[in-house]
């Protein structure tokens, strides 16, 4: 599957949860799998068009999505041109604190590292690349 | 590809003697949590002392929405208000645990259980609803 264009708004996510949730389900994900993917991109996504295109200025704000399936699991590819965020290395916020708090953001973060078994984040030529793995239940990382 | 139909979200409110409920329907993400948000802060503003937030057409939330339900669930319950939701389905209560957020919100399998679950409201039947 090749990548597929987003244009960058909060209102385009649940078309991007349902490629997901389709690219899942045809390729015998287990629905507890999907759910947790669908949630962990949707927040990269999130994560993009709330704080990556935060400058109102910029034209043709937009990212891509590439989807592939192997026999460990699936793996999902999230580029964009917007303000560098290496989610790789963000902190993930404490739950408690969080929850004591109230606080408002950080708990995308923590959400995404919790529901995938990788996440990796370069930046090359300005563009950001985002990759989250989860493998299927039963496989085992080597 | 874009949002159109499949980011809508809608809140009906529905008026009890002893408690507002909220049905709510959709996805509570990035794009539509502010629209909770808002309707959340209003009721706080008026008073609403108990307040039931029904999930049974909530098919998905996510950081988003739990920041909105959490920091509305700590106002409601720093005036003495209180918050509840009723009718959550499997998919979207497996993602309330899988954040914990099972064990902080008081969940109930129905409307008439939340609302009587409201301990500060004493014991009486409700009687009267109307949608607003």
């Amino acid at each position: 599957m090749g990548p597929i264009g987003v244009v960058a708004t909060l209102s385009a996510l649940a078309s991007v949860r349902a490629t997901v949730a389709e690219f899942a389900t045809r390729n015998g994900a287990p629905i507890e799998f999907a759910d947790d993917l669908i949630l962990a991109v949707d927040e990269v996504c999130a994560n993009i068009v709330s704080h990556g295109y935060a400058d109102p200025d910029v034209e043709d704000a937009a990212f891509t999505l590439e989807l592939s399936a192997h026999d460990e699991g699936i793996v999902v590819v999230v580029r964009d041109r917007g303000e560098a965020f290496d989610v790789q290395r963000a902190p993930a916020t404490d739950l408690a604190d969080w929850i004591a708090r109230g606080k408002k953001g950080g708990l995308g973060i923590k959400l995404i590292k919790m529901l995938v078994d990788d996440v990796r984040y370069r930046r090359i030529d300005g563009i950001n690349e985002v990759t989250l793995s989860k493998r299927l239940p039963g496989v085992f990382s080597s | 590809m874009g949002g159109n139909d499949l980011s809508a979200f809608q809140i009906t409110q529905e008026h009890h003697a002893r408690a507002e409920v909220l049905h709510l329907v959709g996805s509570l993400d990035a794009h539509t949590s502010s629209e909770v948000e808002n309707r959340l802060e209003q009721l706080l503003s008026a008073g609403a002392p108990a307040l039931v937030l029904d999930f049974s057409l909530v098919d998905y939330v996510s950081s988003a929405g739990f920041g909105v339900l959490l920091n509305a669930l700590h106002a409601f319950r720093l005036t003495g208000a209180d918050i509840k939701i009723a009718r959550i389905s499997e998919r979207v209560y497996r993602l309330f645990a899988t954040l914990g957020f099972h064990k902080i919100f008081d969940m109930r399998a129905s409307i008439a259980e939340a609302i009587d679950s409201f301990e500060f409201l004493g014991a009486d039947a409700d009687s009267g609803s109307g949608a607003s």
